[in-house]
């Protein structure tokens, strides 16, 4: 969902502080429908909360679901962190072997 | 005066509800609430709606927010209800004016359906402006709903907030 680049400087946008569609569409180089779209997708991720002000929809980062995954890829970096540590051990090993066979 | 709305929400979906009289003919109503020209006067949108029970209602307002929706009840003078839809929420409302002769005016009252509980207040206040620039504008005054907007939100945030934990 974030791979998409105009999500992305979007999300960056929000994290700046809150906004609304007209203020966003207009530092984007596609339409404003456009610019609804990327929205709603980051709405439906949960990534942006809408808030009604009369007609004028703003639009907040939800730090959240980001922070949920920062948790996720951190567990799994300290998965691969070890596996890396297991890896560099072994090569160490047989470089090692090597040199003492020779 | 009791101008204010009410907001009744059963924690996800809130009902907004006005009641307002108003020194003006059922006719001169009708023709704010449907003629183009006149609704962009009140509601401060670009506006576009069919003569038709199936046919579409578009609002388009300056700062780039849009609602689009479908016709539900057309009955001149009396009745107009439409849905309400925009990309934003994401969710689909209803919109309904009743019209009603009282005394030697006119009882407009105002319901709109299925709006997110959380964002009630925002409707609230909004509807609020709105319903006070149309009293502005049938009187020949030059209206600022997102000025009323601003004095009423603080209001209708309190609102909303007793009728959830009601």
């Amino acid at each position: 969902m974030l791979a998409d680049p105009i999500r992305r400087q979007i999300v960056e946008m929000l994290a700046d502080r809150e906004r609304d569609v007209g203020e966003m569409a207009a530092a984007f180089p596609v339409s404003r429908p456009a610019v609804s779209r990327h929205l709603r997708v980051l709405r439906e991720a949960g990534l942006v909360r809408v808030r009604t002000e009369a007609q004028r929809r703003v639009y907040v980062l939800d730090p959240r679901p980001l922070e949920e995954l920062w948790q996720w890829l951190d567990r799994y970096r300290g998965f691969w962190g070890q596996r890396l540590d297991a890896l560099e051990a072994e090569m160490d090993r047989g470089r090692q072997q090597r040199e003492e066979g020779q | 005066m009791t101008d204010f709305g009410t907001v009744s929400s059963d924690g996800q979906m809130a009902v907004v509800r006005f009641e307002r009289w108003y020194a003006a003919s059922a006719e001169q109503l009708w023709s704010a609430l449907t003629d183009p020209d006149r609704m962009r006067r009140w509601l401060g949108a670009e506006a576009s709606i069919a003569a038709s029970v199936g046919g579409a209602i578009r609002l388009r307002w300056e700062g780039g927010e849009e609602m689009e929706g479908v016709i539900t009840a057309f009955e001149p003078e009396r009745l107009l209800a439409f849905t309400w839809r925009e990309p934003a929420l994401g969710v689909e409302s209803a919109v309904r004016f009743d019209l009603r002769a009282e005394g030697d005016g006119t009882l407009l009252i105002l319901e709109h359906v299925g709006v997110p509980a959380d964002q009630a207040a925002g409707f609230g206040a909004g509807w609020h402006g709105h319903l006070d620039a149309l009293f502005a504008t049938l009187a020949g005054r030059a209206a600022d709903p997102q000025q009323r907007y601003r004095e009423m939100a603080p209001e209708y945030a309190r609102r909303a907030g007793t009728s959830e934990s009601q």
